[in-house]
This record gives structure tokens, sequence and C-alpha cells, in this order.
């Protein structure tokens, strides 16, 4: 019994003995390949919902942002606080019409759209489509703006977009409710597809700066459209609390 | 007969002539609305949009126009002038009477001084064409209109 114990003992050591040294060999033989990993960037932000609240962005993001927009837009340029932003506007601008109609505050006839396709800004915001809002229809809005972002993105392609949704305002004169409803709804779709499909921002500053009605706080415009003083300053806020910060959400992923 | 074969072709002559002046209904809409701008002295502030812009401001159907110019202010004023050639004028009137209400509204909320171009402007049209002129000088733009459409 005790010569089978032994027997069994002395045949595993030399099975692991053997095992270790075909390990070794192995080890040996094999050619020094380096340790390779395939990396990639991983975006992680979801597009098809509207930016989340953030901490306030630092002050020099200004510096490199344009605004750009409508007469809505343009409230930023009368009240605005942050000088070193550029903004850029039309007032009564008809999006189809952006490179016909001159822009805002230049003598020299330039459009928004010269402007746009210049700018080399890596904070790009537009607000349009308010203009258009008595339209039959959005898809000849939705084909201009798609150009637009297609212009954008080819120039600037690390510069991050953000289409802000129109909000709602107290009203529009000769579109009353439901129709000034129906039609923001449809916009604003147009607008959010516009975003999903471009892999671009949007801001929907109605959760933030509307009533309990769901329109635009009567105290932040003085035509139930524009912004007042006061108004441009909770605008200027929402944008500021609602940056995409990309480190947050860019990930370099290696295996 | 020679006589009668001569003057069948001087008739055609001129009835070809006249399609191809500014006046004729068989003109370009390109041509007639430039004659219009021509005469009536618009041409600095106006500018020619393309068909896909025409159709993203009036939103015709399809089919509706068989040809279209259409010239709008690049000063913001609410100027314009269009040529729409269609065999259903009375519903391209009808867009294009919805495109001055749109107009309308916006002029009001922004600058109120244009909206009388616009509640006065000239829309006139026959069998084939329809025409629309905004523009500060009503009575020139309504006696263009006349012309272009030969009444």
């Amino acid at each position: 019994m005790m010569k089978k114990i032994l027997l069994t003992v002395l045949c595993a050591a030399l099975a692991g003995c053997t095992g270790l040294k075909k390990a070794e060999e192995a080890a040996e033989t094999a050619s020094p390949e380096p340790v390779s990993y395939a990396c990639r960037t991983m975006d992680y932000y979801d597009y098809m919902t509207p930016v989340p609240p953030s901490d306030a962005i630092e002050e020099s993001y200004y510096s490199d942002a344009l605004f750009a927009g409508d007469s809505r837009m343009g409230s930023l340029y009368l009240y605005g606080t942050h000088d070193n932003a550029l903004v850029e506007y039309v007032t009564s601008l008809n999006l189809l019409l952006i490179d016909t109609m001159p822009a805002d505050n230049h003598d020299d006839q330039i459009t928004l759209y010269d402007i746009l396709s210049t700018t080399d800004k890596s904070n790009i915001y537009l607000l349009f489509g308010i203009n258009g809002i008595r339209n039959r229809s959005f898809d000849p809005f939705a084909e201009k703006l798609q150009e637009i972002l297609t212009m954008l993105r080819e120039n600037n392609p690390d510069s991050d977009i953000y289409i802000i949704l129109a909000y709602h305002p107290d009203k529009i004169s000769g579109l009353d409710e439901p129709k000034l409803t129906e039609q923001l709804q449809d916009l604003n779709g147009h607008l959010i597809t516009l975003a999903q499909n471009n892999y671009m921002y949007y801001l929907d500053t109605d959760n933030g700066l509307d009533d309990d009605q769901g329109t635009i706080r009567d105290e932040y415009v003085w035509d139930g459209l524009h912004f007042n003083p006061t108004g441009a300053h909770a605008f200027e806020d929402y944008i500021a609390t609602h940056v995409v910060r990309r480190e947050k959400y860019v990930k370099e992923i290696c295996e | 007969m020679l006589k009668k074969f001569v003057s069948s072709i001087a008739a055609l002559a001129l009835l070809a002539g006249c399609g191809a002046s500014g006046g004729g209904s068989k003109a370009a809409a390109a041509d007639q609305a430039q004659t219009i701008i021509k005469d009536l002295g618009m041409a600095e502030k106006l500018e020619q949009v393309d068909e896909r812009v025409i159709q993203g401001l009036f939103f015709f159907d399809e089919g509706m126009v068989e040809d279209a110019s259409f010239y709008i202010a690049n000063d913001k004023s609410a100027d314009a002038v269009g040529v729409f050639k269609t065999e259903n004028p009375d519903a391209v009137a009808e867009y294009v009477n919805d495109y001055l209400k749109a107009t309308k509204e916006q002029m009001k909320n922004y600058y109120p001084d244009e909206v009388f171009k616009v509640d006065n402007a000239v829309v006139e049209s026959d069998s084939g064409r329809v025409v629309l002129i905004i523009s500060e000088d009503i009575e020139s733009a309504k006696s263009e209109a006349k012309k272009i459409l030969g009444k």
C-alpha cells in the first residue's frame, strides 16, 4: 500500500516537472511579439436627449463662442453680459434667405451665411426657425439647416455645435393656439432630428425658462417673444449651465 | 395664293416676335421678372432666389408651377417681384396671397413701415401667369403688371 502511494507521488512529481519544463520551453521558443492593443474613441453622449444641466462654464469659454440666429439671439447682443462672445443675428430672418438677408450691425451687406462659413469658433450656438413658424411645412427649412450644419461640420470638425430649440412664446401675431403649439412641435421635431442625425447637441430652453403654462415666463419677454434684459440674462444662465464637457463623455477604449 | 401665304407668314412672324418680348405669355418667367425689375428701377435692391427657395417660401403643390422667377429684397424691406407660369392661376394666386399674409405679420413685428407695401402688393394674373410685385410705387407696379400680362 505504502509502495503504491510513493509511486503515485513520484509520478505526480515527474508530471509536474515535465509540465513546467514544457511551459518553459514554450516561453523560450515563442517569438517575442509585443503586446498590442486596439484603441478607439467612444462617445457616450446621448444625442437623443437635450443637453443635461452642468456646472456653470468658465468665462473664457465665451471667447471661443459664436451665437448665431434670428432676433431672439439678438437679445444677447443687446443685453448679454459676456463681452468676449460673438453674437451675430438677422432680424426677421427667414432661414431660406440666410445668404441674401444682411446681418444686423454690419454695414457691408455681409450675411449670416458668410459669417458661419468663415467662423473658426469652437462653441457654436444656433437659434433659427421662429420666423417660419407660419409655414405650411418645415421641410424646406430643415433642408436648408442641414446644408448649413454640413458646411459647419466640414469647416469645423472639432467644434461643439448646439442647436437651440424654439421656446414657446406667449404669442405670435397671426397664429393662435392650438395652432401655435402644433407648429412649434413640428419645428422642434425637425430641429431635434437634425441634431441627432448630425451628432450635435440640442438645448431645450422650455425646460427652465417656461412658466406653469409651458410658455416663456412673462417677466423674461417684452412682447411675448423677444427677451428683455432679465430674460436675456436667464437665457445666458441656461446656456452656461447646459454645456457638454466632452471629456466626460468621450473616452479612449483600448482592448 | 402667294399673297395669302405671305400674309400668314407675316402674321406668324409678328406673333413669334410678341412671344419673344418681355410682354408675351411664352416668354420665360425669368425674362418677364427682369423686365419688371428694370422698368420699375428695382435692380439694385433685389436678388434672384433659386427654385428651392421659391418652393420654401410659397409651398406650391407639386406641378402647380411650370416656370417661376422670384426676386426678393436684399435690404430687409418687403420689396419683391415674382412671375409664376401655371395652368392654375387661381390656386397659385391663393398661395401667393398666403405668402403675403405671412410677410405682413413679419413686417408688422419688425418693420412696420413696410406693411403698407404688402397691403398694396400687386397680384395680377391671366390664364397662364401670376405676377407679384411688392413695391413702394404702387401705381407703377400695377401698370407694369398689366403691361406684362398684355392687359
